[in-house]
């Protein structure tokens, strides 16, 4: 499970953004993750509930949004979104793709 | 309720560290690569075979080897007195940026052409973590299933080479070569797929080509920026 050390990375960061006074208790914790991640939603909630954290964050509930994979073609850059794990262009059917979404793994905002 | 809008990538305090290790790297013309791979797909093995071929190339090189409980994998390559420099990493299921950075402390790298991490035996995460390599090496056997690569995208989207171990084993086990190589390609193109055993032998002088092309590619792009 690899949740709790990625939960550890975002306390480190998470705890320094909440450091100005005016943020009391935080309600709700925002992050994003791409499908392509191998992070478990569930998971990540449960260690973020039962990692170590400051007062601030004692009672924060983490919301999850979970981005899909997404592809944009180099030859004709039509964007298609991937199911399948077949990293190719839905139009002109080649291999050479980059992908546009579903690697992210970030914190997007905290509410008190 | 208020609010603190907030953009910040979780694993920016690993990248950082990685960052570093590829500027350190560059200077030096070391080349890194990561071998990631399921427990037990022979990434050991594979190194005792490779690590004395490499040495006949005079590439100096280091193994950091990565490990939850033991340092079983070190002792192997000890006895073979390849340089090896264990890291055991307790519970976690991964080796980071911040522990490969402490790992190479006591090397010269100056006097280094390869460093070869060898990764905790797990597909997952250690595909979350770059450690500041020039290339990860998805490793994978033929005592596996054939549709691995489709069930790690992530690992076959981001590695340079991927390499099939124990081709020995093919006419004993039903793993379906060609099944497998087409996911590799679905899932990453342009990847070069290497068929090798650690057995017989069979097709390690093509990875130990591979890297020394890589290793020389890297040295010649150092000496163009310093020029």
């Amino acid at each position: 499970m690899h949740e709790m050390s990625l939960i550890q990375n975002l306390l480190k960061i998470l705890e320094k953004e909440i450091k100005s006074p005016e943020i009391k208790l935080v309600k709700n914790v925002r992050v994003e993750i791409g499908e392509l991640r191998h992070i478990v939603p569930e998971l990540l909630k449960f260690s973020f509930k039962h990692a170590s954290k400051s007062d601030k964050l004692k009672g924060a509930k983490l919301k999850v949004k979970v981005l899909p994979i997404k592809i944009k073609c180099l030859k004709c850059g039509f964007e298609s979104r991937i199911r399948d794990s077949l990293f190719a262009c839905k139009k002109c059917k080649t291999g050479e793709v980059k992908i546009v979404s579903g690697e992210e793994f970030m914190l997007k905002g905290v509410e008190w | 309720m208020s609010f603190k809008v907030i953009k910040a990538n979780v694993l920016a305090a690993n990248d950082d560290v990685a960052g570093k290790i590829r500027e350190m790297l560059a200077k030096t013309g070391t080349y890194m690569i990561n071998i990631i791979s399921s427990p037990g797909a022979g990434k050991t093995s594979f190194l005792e075979k490779v690590g004395p071929m490499l040495r006949r190339e005079k590439i100096s090189f280091i193994i950091v080897t990565g490990d939850c409980f033991t340092s079983r994998d070190a002792e192997r390559m000890d006895k073979l007195k390849l340089p090896v420099v264990q890291i055991n990493t307790g519970n976690g299921c991964h080796i980071d940026a911040g522990l490969i950075k402490k790992s190479l402390k006591g090397t010269d790298l100056k006097k280094t052409d390869l460093v070869i991490v060898e990764n905790v035996g797990n597909l997952i995460c250690p595909a979350e973590f770059d450690v500041g390599e020039d290339a990860k090496i998805a490793f994978l056997s033929t005592a596996e299933g054939a549709d691995k690569p489709l069930k790690y995208p992530l690992l076959f989207r981001e590695s340079k080479l991927a390499v099939i171990n124990k081709v020995d084993l093919l006419k004993y086990v039903d793993f379906n070569l060609l099944f497998c190589v087409k996911n590799i390609n679905n899932i990453n193109s342009g990847l070069k797929i290497l068929k090798v055993s650690c057995k017989t032998g069979e097709g390690l002088g093509g990875f130990v080509k591979w890297i020394v092309s890589e290793i020389r590619n890297k040295k010649t792009r150092k000496k163009g920026v310093s020029r």
